[in-house]
């Protein structure tokens, strides 16, 4: 299910330093290209975490950003930026992220399968240590269709 | 017994965290409804236990919810925790 969503073409690597602000504009490049979300869920997506800080750190050094399906959403997808340098989204060092997902869902009940998987997914330690040390995008796309 | 899972949007973290509390609850044996909403929503329902980030939970707690912090969403083990110790307390 997840790899049916994250391809290779949806998912980046990048080596220098971003502020949050970037790393969100750059990992949603992808969706905005394919026309999966508008430049507008962009903008919320960021503008929610001036709002209500940085709750989408859901994990350690995973960032899941998103905003709702009317903020922009044309279909259900999600990307993956993975940065060498952590992206902290407040001075606090447990918001620090290197795993900046982009998820936009086209309605509230659609993707419930894809979270589950992610989160499965996601929950295996092992395989966050993989996604980190992976060199090339072609690693993390086969590290997610395994 | 009504569990409130919030986050900013109502969708995304809270459902993911949803799906993990509903996991966990399974084998603590604790009978629940379990739902997401966002942050303004959530300030309207009434709910026995509302559960979410830390950020979330503190812009939530106003003395009389039963708030639980979760650092990371995604731990069953941190789920279960927490949930033990607020809800069989």
């Amino acid at each position: 299910m997840l790899a049916t969503y994250l391809t290779k073409d949806k998912i980046q690597k990048f080596n220098q330093s971003l502020t949050w602000e970037e790393a969100i504009n750059r990992a949603a490049t992808p969706l905005l290209e394919n026309g999966s979300i508008k430049g507008s869920y962009v903008n919320q997506m960021i503008q929610n975490v001036h709002m209500m800080g940085p709750y989408i750190v859901i994990a350690p050094n995973i960032a899941f950003a998103h905003a709702r399906p009317e903020d922009g959403v044309l279909q259900t997808d999600i990307s993956l930026l993975v940065t060498e340098s952590p992206v902290s989204f407040s001075a606090k060092p447990e918001h620090q992220c290197q795993l900046i997902f982009v998820f936009a869902a086209a309605d509230s009940e659609s993707h419930l399968q894809l979270l589950s998987a992610l989160s499965v997914f996601l929950s295996d330690e092992e395989q966050v240590k993989r996604l980190l040390q992976a060199s090339s995008v072609q690693e993390i796309a086969t590290i997610i269709q395994s | 017994m009504k569990i409130l899972a919030v986050c900013g949007n109502g969708l995304g973290s809270s459902m993911m965290l949803a799906i993990n509390i509903k996991k966990v609850i399974g084998t603590l044996g604790i009978t629940a409804d379990v739902s997401n909403t966002d942050l303004a929503s959530s300030k309207t329902e009434t709910a026995d236990y509302y559960i979410g980030s830390p950020e979330i939970m503190e812009q939530l707690s106003d003395g009389k919810r039963k708030t639980i912090s979760i650092k990371n969403l995604l731990s069953l083990p941190e789920i279960e925790e927490a949930l033990t110790k607020y809800i069989n307390a």
